[in-house]
């Protein structure tokens, strides 16, 4: 009995359940700093777009906004699959705990992938901010400062996916390995919970960028 | 307890021997104990202050003459640059909560490490490759926007090496989120039984106050400086007013950052000098709760007054008069501290060992700071003396007279818990006395200069202003001396100095109950916490 209380227990700790509370707080910091890192990207986006409204819209039509949708839906629907991967976990079920983080993770690609193509195309027509940025119009200075924004913004989102998604495939393999099970959950509710704020922060992204202003 | 038991016991320790046994580098360079990683940092921040220390001296020495004989105008503006830069992120912010909180905040809540060991060390690798890459961009050829980097001249015009000096800033600001992050969630979930919030040691109330500024300031720094170094590195506006960005919109975020970080600068000294007019009026901490939300309420009132930086940047009359309103609030909470630690002493059975001399020193050296800190947030008064010496002297009064002199004194209390070793008393009152000296007659005349006009970082100046400059190169010598002394012999110290044993000071604290050096895991048993804190016996 003992054995089984102290496997996977830091020496810091007195028990699994001081363990796993611990981490959970640790994630909450991190995402209240992760909020104000994004917050004073959010910021500086609203002040800019407030200066230059016309410019930015001409800017956002750019964007492909099925695309953007499309991309909106595999992300909702991979937080989707972790929430079920983490309640499965919990019931002991651990085969179908795999396979919803084999869901996430294939969601989580085919974002990635959707915005690739949609960096690709922004390449393609010259919207890339820097020397080979080209834009027909009065508004070109503007355009290339919401492009700007918008590769900052998404590029810092996606860093934020990708290391999500190694998370991911982590967990995967404490799965795999029955490190992960009901009595020890804590490392794959703490990689939710990051999850989660990944996707919440698109749903904040998604309008900000796709949607405000002459659609 | 049976006293063969205890002998037993300590004889146990003594053969398991304390956390600084192990000597090989590698059982430095990969340790998670909290305690080799607050030594770790306590090296780290020394080499930084002494190359930061190097350009403050540089800079005294030319400003001997008005005309500036010694540095040019371009070398002098990459000396207060690399001055401030490593000062303030290199040095001042992680001193206290790196160092002292580091080593202390298990033993005092009676835990084996903080919450996440591996990541404290982590945070102490960014800080190190952060700080190195700053060093390059000195190396490479300085940079000269001052530590404030205000756009557009550092997204622009600047010729210096702006973005390698904002990414080792950035790198750095991860290790303050990472250690403000697990000293809240220590405090949280790993106090040991008995220690209820209000028998939280106030040290580590101040601790947490400043955790939260870490983990909800930094992360605006960081985001900023990206934005700053690719304005610059694409030539696309966003700070840049000529390219239809907004300069106002750097120094709102910039402020938004580095005004509570002036309180990460300073509340940890508050914390320390609590402990500090405790432990040597062997007294109760007089008014616990309210020096505790006063930490709290610092913490809080200082995100909301970063506008009194901008006076005169052109943000509006209503926001400016707002602002001014909002910092007179946070000298409330700061007096509320200065009035509770006079009371403390009232009637106490003081003694006036070192750490309680640079105790004292900090009370008034922080109340100058804080009353002149009110002149800056008069509108009417700012305007005459913004970005003159005035200010330069108001927030050294608050950083070296108050954080510096609190870490001083706490580094001297915690020093025999430190190395198991006592550091020589004379000596160490002697150099607090210098120090004291040396530090009023540096900086007290920079506020005469600053009332008189003379502006900051120019490196020549006006005939009539040479006296009190002299004045001030001569306090900066012997604020150097007061400097080396310690340096010397602590290090001797720790060799040659008499043996600590677990409580020298006789003070209150689960601390002071474990070993000296402590050992590896802290305690051998989890102490409980069966009284409140500082609950030392009546003065008769």
């Amino acid at each position: 009995m003992a054995q089984t209380q102290t496997a996977g227990l830091q020496e810091q700790f007195e028990d699994l359940t001081q363990q796993r509370e611990t981490s959970n707080l640790g994630m909450w910091i991190f995402i209240s700093t992760e909020c104000l890192f994004f917050g004073g990207l959010f910021l500086a986006f609203t002040v800019l777009r407030h200066a230059y409204p016309v410019g930015f819209a001409t800017a956002a039509r750019h964007l492909d906004l099925l695309s953007g949708i499309a991309g909106t839906v595999a992300l909702l629907a991979s937080t989707l699959a972790m929430s079920i991967g983490l309640a499965a976990l919990r019931n002991s079920d651990r085969f179908l705990s795999f396979l919803a983080c084999f869901g996430t993770l294939a969601c989580g690609l085919i974002f990635l992938g959707l915005e690739g193509s949609e960096y690709f195309r922004a390449w393609h027509e010259h919207l890339v901010p820097g020397g080979s940025f080209q834009f027909i119009g009065p508004e070109a200075g503007h355009v290339q400062m919401f492009f700007l924004l918008y590769f900052v913004m998404t590029g810092f989102h996606a860093l934020h996916l990708t290391i999500g998604l190694g998370v991911i495939v982590c967990m995967m393999l404490l799965i795999m390995i029955n490190r992960l099970h009901a009595e020890r959950y804590g490392p794959l509710q703490v990689a939710a919970l990051y999850w989660h704020f990944v996707g919440i922060i698109w749903t904040l992204l998604f309008p900000t960028l796709y949607l405000l202003g002459g659609r | 307890m049976i006293n063969g038991l205890e002998v037993i016991e300590v004889e146990n320790i003594t053969r398991r021997g304390s956390y600084l046994t192990d000597t090989g580098l590698g059982s430095w360079l990969f340790t998670t104990d909290h305690k080799r990683i607050g030594l770790l940092y306590l090296f780290t921040i020394i080499f930084f202050f002494s190359i930061a220390a190097v350009a403050a001296a540089a800079m005294r020495l030319n400003l001997l003459t008005p005309r500036g004989d010694l540095v040019q105008a371009e070398t002098y503006n990459k000396l207060f640059t690399l001055h401030g830069v490593l000062m303030v992120w290199f040095f001042l912010i992680p001193s206290i909560p790196s160092v002292l909180g580091n080593f202390l905040v298990p033993l005092m809540i009676g835990a084996r490490d903080l919450a996440f060991p591996k990541l404290n060390l982590l945070s102490w690798y960014l800080f190190v490759i952060g700080g190195l890459v700053a060093l390059y961009a000195l190396l490479v050829g300085g940079v000269d926007t001052g530590w404030t980097f205000y756009t557009p001249y550092s997204s622009t015009y600047s010729n210096t090496h702006v973005v390698i000096m904002a990414l080792g800033i950035f790198i750095s600001g991860f290790s303050s989120i990472l250690t403000g992050l697990n000293f809240i969630a220590t405090i949280h979930k790993m106090r040991a039984p008995g220690i209820t919030w209000f028998r939280l040691r106030l040290f580590l109330w101040s601790l947490y106050a400043t955790s939260v500024i870490l983990v909800l300031a930094t992360p605006v720094l960081a985001i900023l400086l990206c934005l700053l170094a690719v304005e610059r590195v694409f030539g696309v506006g966003v700070f840049n007013p000529a390219l239809g960005g907004d300069p106002l919109l750097f120094q709102h975020l910039f402020w938004f950052y580095s005004h509570p970080a002036v309180y990460i600068m300073v509340l940890p000294g508050m914390g320390v000098v609590s402990e500090l007019v405790s432990a040597f009026s062997r007294k109760r901490v007089f008014g616990y709760k309210f020096v505790a939300f006063a930490s709290m309420a610092i913490a809080l009132l200082g995100f909301l007054v970063w506008g009194h930086h901008m006076f005169v940047a052109g943000q509006s009359v209503y926001s400016a008069a707002t602002f001014s309103i909002l910092s007179y609030l946070v000298a409330v909470p700061s007096a509320i501290k200065v009035f509770n630690w006079t009371t403390t002493l009232y009637r106490g059975s003081i003694r006036l060992d070192t750490p309680m001399l640079y105790a004292v020193g900090f009370i008034g050296l922080f109340a100058a700071g804080g009353m002149t800190g009110l002149f800056l947030a008069a509108l009417g008064i700012d305007v005459h003396v913004h970005d003159t010496y005035f200010v330069i002297a108001h927030f050294h009064y608050i950083m070296v007279g108050g954080m510096v002199t609190a870490f001083m004194g706490g580094l001297h209390f915690w020093w025999p818990k430190i190395t198991g070793r006592l550091y020589p008393e004379f000596f160490g009152k002697l150099a607090a006395i210098i120090m004291f000296i040396g530090f009023n007659l540096t900086f007290f005349p920079q506020f005469l200069l600053g009332y008189l006009g003379m502006p900051r970082r120019y490196h020549a100046y006006p005939d009539q202003f040479q006296v009190y400059n002299v004045l001030s190169t001569a306090g900066a010598s012997i604020l150097g001396v007061g400097y080396l002394m310690p340096l010397i012999y602590l290090i001797w110290s720790v060799k040659y100095g008499k043996k600590a044993g677990p409580n020298p000071w006789d003070a209150k604290g689960f601390e002071w109950e474990t070993d000296s050096p402590p050992p590896t895991h802290n305690f051998e048993v989890i102490p409980v916490q069966i009284e409140d804190p500082y609950n030392y016996p009546p003065i008769s």
